[in-house]
């Protein structure tokens, strides 16, 4: 057949009848070991690029503010703020149908004020990120989403967890 | 000769590869079946999802298989790159597409279990963003493979697709880590035990050993495809040039 052997392996063979060096079954010709250098450089050189970027561009990679970092940042500024909503702290009012709650992130806590549906994984005890603005000391959000962790369990046995 | 020349020679690939194909495609079904009766019927709802959790069976193996195949594609070229071994641009070529497929699973299937759970289709977080970057690689990958003439050329530059853009694989992989993101951190792969009771991980084992053997049986095929069609290209080439 004519494609067996020369297709697959054309160039293994060194024009100049050079044995390729091998350790342990796996040699490299000089050609191929200057391929490999090659290669290495344009990767070490791409890993570079790729971690100036990712540097570079931290604030914007981040999908939310914690509420601390939210004091940063000027009132009224459109952004994301995340955190823990605090047991207790969700409240409707029957008048407005206004949602008030307090984000957490165990350092201070931010009271959110909010109009319209939750999702419904929305409750105290899980992770809430709130897009809206700032407002003196409450952030009035125009969307929630519900933000949930790492774990996953049956509801047995999260109930014995609780006690 | 190397081992992985050796694996490569190409009638003696086309027998392996006609051999393992039925085995791989009874394997897949089995555990498919095993793994779909699991994920539905025999696993527990999880105590803050409910029943959404199921979409986890199909959404996680798919994430995982559309990563595995990229970093596969990759380590594959630096070979096919290093030994100038058009056979390894063929393997990486055949990958290419399932791995495509599962990254586009992975990224429809999330959309679909984070609208009850987040509240949205979509958001632009550097899990969801990363994930989009790596469908967009192996949609440039193919591109690149499929419509660029003449085929040689555009294997060997579709490689460096494969290579450099695996640069994006640990993005994804600490992009939960790294930045503030909705998706929430890894459950499984840790340094930490996992944050998902046996009862779920289980079956979700099984799911990612069901989808793994669909893949290679799907691997097999469409390698066997890309060499039969290199076959005939080249004995077409020797016809017309016989006639000439």
């Amino acid at each position: 057949m004519p494609w067996r052997g020369s297709f697959v392996f054309a160039a293994d063979e060194s024009p100049r009848g050079e044995a390729p060096k091998s350790i342990r079954g796996f040699s490299v010709t000089p050609q191929q070991r200057k391929r490999c250098t090659t290669l290495g450089f344009v990767g070490l050189a791409a890993l570079g690029f790729g971690t100036f970027l990712v540097c570079a561009l931290q604030e914007n990679m981040m999908y939310f503010v914690t509420p601390t970092e939210l004091l940063d940042h000027p009132t009224g500024k459109n952004l994301r703020l995340g955190g823990m909503v605090e047991t207790g702290s969700v409240t409707r009012d029957s008048n407005t149908l206004t949602l008030s709650f307090q984000v957490t992130d165990f350092k201070i806590s931010q009271k959110v004020s909010y109009q319209g549906i939750t999702p419904d994984l929305f409750r105290e005890g899980q992770g809430v990120v709130a897009e809206g603005s700032r407002h003196g000391d409450i952030f009035i959000a125009t969307k929630i989403l519900a933000k949930h962790d790492e774990n996953y369990m049956p509801p047995t046995i999260e109930k014995k967890m609780r006690g | 000769m190397s081992l992985i020349q050796q694996l490569l020679k190409p009638a003696e690939l086309m027998d392996r590869l006609n051999r393992w194909i039925p085995r791989l495609t009874m394997l897949s079904l089995i555990l498919l079946a095993t793994g779909l009766w699991f994920a539905i019927f025999a696993s527990p709802p999880d105590y803050l999802q409910g029943e959404t959790v199921r979409i986890m069976y199909i959404h996680v193996p798919a994430s995982w298989g559309a990563l595995v195949t990229y970093f596969g594609m990759a380590v594959v070229s630096v070979y096919a790159f290093v030994k100038q071994a058009p056979m390894a641009h063929l393997l990486t070529k055949a990958m290419a597409p399932i791995g495509a497929l599962l990254c586009l699973i992975s990224l429809l299937t999330g959309a679909i279990w984070g609208k009850p759970t987040w509240g949205t289709w979509w958001v632009w977080d550097a899990r969801l963003t990363s994930m989009f970057v790596l469908f967009l690689l192996y949609l440039g990958y193919l591109l690149t493979v499929y419509q660029l003439k003449p085929e040689t050329q555009a294997l060997k530059s579709a490689a460096f697709i494969a290579i450099i853009g695996s640069l994006n694989l640990p993005i994804i992989k600490w992009s939960v880590t790294w930045w503030n993101t909705l998706h929430q951190p890894a459950s499984i792969m840790r340094l930490d035990k996992p944050a998902i009771h046996l009862d779920m991980l289980i079956p979700l084992g099984i799911m990612t050993i069901a989808l793994i053997a669909l893949c290679l049986m799907l691997f097999c095929l469409n390698l066997k495809l890309l060499i039969n069609q290199q076959r005939l290209r080249s004995t077409l080439m020797r016809i017309s040039h016989g006639t000439n």
